[in-house]
């Protein structure tokens, strides 16, 4: 908690949307600074650097979408988060699936007072786990199920945040805590290990296939044997990597 | 399958089995009549054979024709094949007897059979044969046309359930329950800034729903009324993200009286806006173009956005507007039209609509 409350950080691509929010959670004696992000990429730096309690997430915006943005924060800095979506069966299934609070729009005072009352009530208890938890279930199931709605990573290129679709991603390898991206003869970086990236992208097309490299299998132009039973892959941009043995059962991905 | 095969070759047994039986009963009423005695079992072997060799030798003749037919014949040059077939038939099945009988009586302890004179035993079944091969040849070519009718009212059927299944989709695509309530939440939160404003959208709102149900039929509008539509939905945009969005729509004079699928226009934008986001802090610019290119009327929707991964076909397919767009045009238009999705030299993405040209009425 900073300052005199809660802080809050109202992300909505669209500001007549943030104002309604604003407006209600400002009659709040409870609620601090009011944050506003208009998309993804900002909400994610907000976050990071404000660490709010309280996130008004709007699940649909263009570039980066609220799942989008919860994918690009570290667990450990996840505030507790309540889902806004103007019509999106499958969103509203998983919130209710998981127990994560949602509100409709065009917003309904009642429930706006509702999951304020709980957002309130669960940053009051502390981050017992139990809140990150559901949203970690909540993102596994749409990285399972909805591959297509996590189809850009926000990663770093030269200290700038940039949108990467992940169709263009070639391979990744890992260096040090951050991982670094291939895309267009290209390089960017994420801070993230290479598990924890790897549980993030679509298991059909990317494939770990060392200790230290995931490639993406629709890249693959050549598969040659080499000693020991590893194995060379050729990408389609010219780079060689190498698959080590024991990621040998791997290779049936790459099968046409 | 099997089961049908197993059913209709029961049947098809059991119906020569009566036509057998039938013709047994004609042939020993006859004997009994005119009060001879024959062992009743020397005119039923007789019949039975004749009826089962008939039962087999149809089967080819009637695959036979259907082909013909599967192959366009029909008329005299099917009834010519008919006559054709009609003799060998008859040939074949008098021989049928005479083996047939020459097997079947010794084993029945009937001694040898005598089958009389050949030459005048294949004039005399021909009347007969001739009989039967017109009433099996007629009975099976009633029952191809009733299977024939039946499976074109099923297909028809089933071309209706597509047609109902595009029209509602077409429906609930321009409802657009996502954009609905989007623009509600905008209203009621403009309401507690600038009731006119708020006001001014409800109407537009209203108008614009009134437009799309009033075209939910599909038909063709003249292109300047399809942006007066456009207009409606862009001022309703514009009011939710205010400078962030800038739309340019400029047209040749000449194509604002041409005919164009009514709301074919806002799907295209809809999608621009959509996937042609320019990343965070800048302002989405598109471009709406009508313009004249021979005979065709070619209608441009571009953005600055990051342009398109993969393949154009993908794409398409992954923009449910597009999609529907492409197939709705394709319905209309069949091959004169076209729907191309690219990216720009200068970056963002293209799509390019071309239609025949032709005056709205």
């Amino acid at each position: 908690m900073s300052g005199g409350g809660l802080s809050v950080l109202i992300v909505d691509d669209e500001r007549p949307a943030r104002a309604k929010v604003r407006r209600f959670v400002a009659g709040d004696p409870e609620i601090g600074t009011i944050f506003e992000a208009a998309d993804g990429v900002r909400a994610v730096d907000v976050v990071r650097e404000e660490l709010p309690d309280l996130l008004f997430l709007d699940v649909q915006m263009p570039g980066l979408d609220g799942f989008g943005v919860l994918e690009a924060l570290d667990p450990g800095v996840l505030p507790h988060v309540v889902f806004v979506t103007a019509f999106d069966e499958y969103a509203v299934r998983a919130f209710e699936v998981h127990a994560v609070d949602y509100v409709l729009k065009p917003f309904d005072v009642e429930r706006l007072t509702l999951a304020l009352a709980r957002a309130k009530e669960a940053v009051g208890r502390g981050r017992d786990g139990e809140d990150r938890r559901r949203l970690t279930q909540l993102l596994a199931d749409v990285r399972r199920e909805r591959p297509d709605r996590l189809e850009r990573l926000l990663v770093e290129r030269d200290d700038r945040a940039v949108l990467l679709p992940l169709a263009r991603v070639d391979h990744i390898e890992s260096a040090r805590n951050y991982a670094v991206l291939h895309a267009d003869r290209e390089t960017y970086r994420v801070r993230a290990t290479l598990d924890r990236l790897e549980e993030r992208l679509d298991p059909r097309r990317f494939v770990r296939v060392s200790r230290s490299v995931i490639v993406n299998a629709d890249r693959v132009a050549e598969l040659r044997p080499w000693s020991h039973g590893d194995w060379i892959i050729v990408l389609s941009d010219g780079a060689k990597v190498k698959l080590s043995r024991r990621y040998r059962s791997r290779l049936r991905h790459f099968d046409p | 399958m099997w089961a049908r095969r197993w059913r209709f070759g029961v049947l098809w047994l059991a119906a020569f089995t009566v036509m057998g039986l039938l013709e047994f009963t004609y042939h020993y009423l006859d004997v009994l009549t005119r009060g001879r005695v024959v062992l009743f079992s020397i005119p039923l072997i007789e019949e039975m054979t004749a009826a089962y060799g008939a039962a087999v030798l149809f089967l080819p003749v009637i695959a036979l024709v259907r082909r013909a037919r599967a192959g366009g014949w029909s008329g005299w040059r099917l009834l010519g094949l008919h006559a054709a077939i009609l003799p060998v038939f008859s040939a074949g099945h008098t021989t049928w007897n005479l083996v047939s009988r020459d097997l079947v009586f010794p084993l029945a302890g009937l001694g040898p059979y005598d089958y009389g004179r050949m030459p005048l035993r294949y004039a005399m079944e021909f009347p007969m044969d001739l009989l039967v091969f017109t009433l099996i040849m007629g009975l099976a070519f009633l029952f191809d046309r009733y299977r024939e009718s039946r499976d074109r009212e099923l297909r028809l059927a089933q071309v209706e359930t597509e047609l109902t299944r595009v029209r509602l989709e077409a429906l609930e695509g321009q409802l657009r329950p996502h954009f609905l309530f989007n623009v509600l939440n905008t209203i009621s939160s403009v309401m507690y800034e600038d009731v006119a404003a708020a006001d001014t959208m409800l109407m537009r709102l209203a108008d614009l729903l009134r437009r799309t149900l009033r075209r939910t039929s599909g038909g063709e509008i003249a292109l300047a009324a399809e942006l007066e539509t456009l207009e409606l939905y862009l001022d309703i945009m514009r009011a939710r993200f205010g400078d962030r969005l800038s739309v340019a729509v400029t047209t040749e004079p000449s194509t604002r009286r041409a005919a164009v699928p009514a709301l074919v226009l806002q799907p295209l934008v809809e999608n621009a806006l959509r996937h042609g986001d320019p990343g965070p802090g800048m302002a989405a610019r598109i471009a709406v173009r009508a313009r004249r290119d021979d005979g065709r009327l070619v209608l441009e929707v571009e953005d600055n956005g990051p342009g398109i991964d993969g393949t154009p076909a993908q794409a398409i397919g992954k923009g449910v507007g597009l999609a529907n767009t492409a197939r709705r045009l394709e319905q209309l238009y069949g091959t004169a039209q076209s729907l191309r999705l690219e990216n720009r030299p200068e970056g963002g993405a293209r799509v390019s609509v071309a239609l025949p040209f032709r005056e709205a009425p």
